[in-house]
């Protein structure tokens, strides 16, 4: 896989689990509807990513550069690259609240996490080393 | 005499479908016809564009859905990220498998 069909790959994973976490924080904003205890930990991550883009879109905002994407990019670097950290571990933090919520074991955990892990890696590595296709 | 049952506007025509037919059947057939409508999705664009093109469409429409869903009060967390979740999956099988 081409690096840049990586980077266009990732745009669209990040901007999707950036626009399903925009939604849920939204409704849960303004409908005021009580979550799932089980799920706190997801929804506090969800809390920080919005708070993190927030962040870097008043830095966009504060710039007096005409803003281009790379511009925004670089003006506001770090809230980008800690929202896309968040957005990856975000999915680790769905796991981890879901199995305990449906009480199975910790290894099922262990396994899944392990697979997403396992999955990642691979995708860098082709990112790198794998085929053009 | 017609059935005194509000319907929400600040959702979805979809969910507003489902959330009718809760209020109607007692908050039992709500999420059924809602899940039929998916797979009725599916099937009718896997017959026409392929599979690849309706698990694609069909699966982030349940996703966003489903977030119109749980705050309806129609399925639970649990479902929901399971739906997100599915999601996700789709996504990242159909950028990283050769057409």
């Amino acid at each position: 896989m081409k690096l840049q069909y990586y980077l266009f790959a990732l745009l669209i994973v990040g901007g999707f689990i950036l626009g399903t976490t925009t939604l849920i924080n939204d409704l849960q904003n303004s409908t005021g509807i009580p979550v799932n205890t089980s799920y706190n930990a997801t929804y506090n991550k969800i809390g920080d990513v919005m708070g993190l883009s927030a962040e870097a879109t008043a830095q966009m905002q504060g710039s007096e550069v005409e803003t281009t994407m790379q511009d925004a990019l670089q003006i506001a670097s770090f809230p980008v690259l800690k929202m896309v950290l968040n957005s990856f571990s975000l999915v680790q933090t769905i796991m981890t609240d879901a199995v305990g919520d449906m009480g199975l074991p910790e290894w099922i955990l262990s396994i899944l996490l392990t697979l997403f892990s396992i999955a990642l890696l691979f995708s860098i590595i082709s990112a790198f080393f794998g085929r053009d296709t | 005499m017609p059935i005194n049952y509000t319907m929400p506007t600040n959702v979805s025509s979809l969910t507003s479908l489902g959330d009718y037919v809760n209020g109607v059947t007692d908050q039992v057939f709500g999420i059924g016809i809602l899940v039929v409508i998916m797979v009725l999705f599916f099937t009718s664009l896997n017959r026409v564009y392929g599979l690849r093109t309706s698990l694609g469409s069909s699966s982030v429409l349940l996703a966003i859905m489903s977030i119109l869903w749980r705050f309806t009060g129609m399925i639970s967390d649990r479902v929901m990220f399971f739906c997100i979740m599915v999601g996700v999956g789709a996504i990242l099988y159909l950028l990283f498998t050769k057409e």
